[in-house]
């Protein structure tokens, strides 16, 4: 009984680690209502951004804060060069974009900073604690999605800003005719998931270390706690993250193995959305046609 | 010599792709592929089509025992080290629990049946085979399991060095204490790097160690001259499967690839960075590990077993 509940135990503090990525789905989704497929590499580009800082000698806490404005500029950016232009473009078009800003992003990491696996340091250090069965670094990073979790809900929740970027993701035209800028709301939308991102990338790159394929492992995990938990809600989100590494470290010590855990996973994901499809805590949206 | 350059991502479409771009090429009389089994897997039909001399760094056994005459290993294939490391651990060490922790890959599935193998002539079968897939975030579930099964020696097949580096700190922070035997990627520099202090104390099995011959020590010496740090298994065979193509071009006396595959068996005694080549008909060039014991992060010989050519 005891190694069950350390897989638990296990488990949800992997799951910090991919409801930290899955933030960073949702808030896309929420202010665009796109599923951004580049988002794991964008958090990588973050991460590389923030080591290289630090490799010029800028302190760790320096070093984050210049990575997620930046990394809020240049999500703005590809909104305004890459996304702008095809606004009213087929989904099957966006769905390309975002797999070849994946590509180049993946690229861009490996051409600027080499291929050459890096450590990469965490402000919580990585001491073992409950028994070695968390390490100070994995709970830093549960506490760090729980705070972004409560800023992201404050921001929609109790800010105008928050709330002209909901109306714009639900009704562009009707937000524009009460004078919303809908181009900007947009712009700030990918803007803030980038920034997201980027913490998650700092807080991941850590745990998993830093090359320019890290995010692979972990993207699938993170889309399917988003899914899981809700695309439209971020406490669903994290909760989905949290649900998924439970699910896989459980199942794959009891059930099938560790070599088949992630596709029990995805198998019980399938299987809530078949039920449910708006996922556990997101809202079922009816349209008329 | 020219060496023309193309990058295979580690992938195996990316290995395809780079041999079929080398492959395309009239000038190149020889090809040096790739370091992991999977890859040179991938790329072998496409080596066996292009009837030329081939130097690769995989140590998955089949790879050279499937009838393919262009390609030559510069490395010691799997089937030593798995009965390096069982003799280490059993006959040595006296281990009779075994847990073994592999890749579900190309070179951890056959490297685990080999060693499931060479523990079995000694009458042990591991009390864990734990496999896993490639690029984990978290590897709590296997060291639990490893944990929980008693074992009193761990031996690991890993791919990629990232992984045993989470692989390790979680080993070390589930306070998982009994020996530690490993594959050569325990003592690669990248590895090495990442995990730090979790592999102290480890033992590993490398076909690459400094100080295991005069050839070696003057390659450590030559590269850490040239990129200060310390040169590993990823370029000592890619090193010496320049100088074994060098040697046997001007043993045959042209670049013609029949010509070339007759000289490269007939390498015999040849002192590489890696250790003495014997080309069998196979086309394996090295039949024995180095053990070595990760001290404080330092690399120890301690000593070389040769095997029978198998």
């Amino acid at each position: 009984m005891l190694g069950f509940w350390h897989q638990i135990l296990a488990g949800v503090a992997t799951g910090g680690i991919y409801a930290s990525l899955a933030l960073a789905l949702v808030m896309i989704h929420q202010a665009t209502h796109h599923i951004n497929f580049a988002q794991g590499e964008m958090a990588t580009f973050s991460a590389y951004l923030a080591y290289a800082l630090m490799v010029s000698g800028v302190p760790y806490w320096g070093a984050f804060g210049i990575t997620v404005v930046l990394s809020f500029a240049l999500g703005a950016l590809i909104e305004r060069v890459l996304l702008r232009p095809l606004a009213h473009a087929p989904d099957l078009t966006l769905i390309g974009v975002f797999i070849g800003l994946l590509l180049i992003l993946n690229a861009l990491c490996g051409w600027i900073w080499d291929f050459t696996i890096k450590p990469f340091p965490s402000p919580f250090g990585s001491r073992p604690l409950l028994g070695g069965l968390v390490s100070s670094a994995e709970l830093g990073t549960i506490a760090v999605t729980f705070v972004m979790l409560l800023l992201i809900w404050a921001f929609f929740r109790f800010t105008k800003l928050g709330l002209a970027m909901r109306a714009v993701a639900h009704n562009p035209e009707s937000s524009r005719l009460v004078g919303i800028r809908v181009g900007a709301m947009l712009a700030l939308g990918w803007g803030l998931a980038a920034a997201v991102g980027a913490v998650a990338g700092m807080m991941i790159a850590p745990v998993v270390f830093l090359d320019p394929n890290m995010m692979s492992g972990i993207l699938l995990y993170a889309f399917a706690g988003a899914l899981l938990g809700g695309l439209d809600n971020p406490f669903g989100a994290v909760l989905g993250g949290f649900l998924v590494g439970v699910i896989e470290n459980v199942g794959g010590a009891y059930l099938v193995g560790t070599e088949l855990k992630l596709s029990l996973a995805l198998a019980v994901i399938a299987f809530v959305l078949m039920l449910k499809p708006s996922g556990l805590l997101g809202r079922a949206v009816a349209s008329r046609v | 010599m020219e060496i023309v350059v193309e990058d295979d991502q580690t992938t195996n479409p990316g290995a395809v792709l780079a041999f079929s771009r080398l492959a395309g090429r009239n000038d190149i009389a020889a090809f040096i592929g790739p370091i992991r089994s999977t890859q040179t897997n991938s790329i072998a039909p496409d080596v066996l089509k292009a009837g030329k001399v081939m130097m690769f760094g995989g140590t998955d056994p089949s790879l050279t025992h499937a009838g393919n005459p262009w390609l030559f290993r510069c490395r010691p294939n799997d089937t030593y080290s798995a009965q390096v490391i069982a003799q280490f651990g059993a006959d040595e060490m006296k281990k009779r629990k075994w847990a073994v922790v592999f890749s579900t890959d190309t070179f951890g599935t056959n490297a685990v049946r080999s060693l499931t193998a060479a523990l079995d002539k000694r009458d042990i079968q591991p009390v864990l085979a734990q496999g896993y897939t490639n690029q984990q975030a978290d590897f709590t579930p296997v060291v639990l399991a490893v944990r929980q099964s008693g074992a009193d020696v761990l031996s690991t097949y890993f791919t990629y060095e990232a992984d045993l580096g989470v692989f390790a700190r979680q080993v070390r922070q589930l306070g998982v204490r009994i020996p530690w035997v490993g594959s050569p990627t325990i003592v690669n520099t990248t590895a090495l790097n990442l995990a730090g202090p979790a592999l102290f104390g480890t033992y590993g099995i490398t076909d690459y160690a400094a100080d295991s011959s005069p050839a070696a020590r003057a390659y450590a010496d030559k590269y850490e001259a040239a990129y200060k740090s310390q040169p590993d298994i990823q370029s000592s065979w890619a090193f010496d499967a320049v100088n074994l193509l060098a040697r046997a071009i001007t043993d045959a006396g042209s670049t013609d690839p029949q010509a070339m595959r007759k000289a490269m068996i007939a390498i015999k005694g040849f002192q590489g960075a890696e250790g003495e080549y014997n080309f069998d008909e196979n086309g394996d060039g090295l039949h024995g590990y180095n053990i070595v014991r990760n001290d404080a992060g330092k690399i120890v010989f301690d000593r070389h077993i040769e095997l029978p050519a198998a």
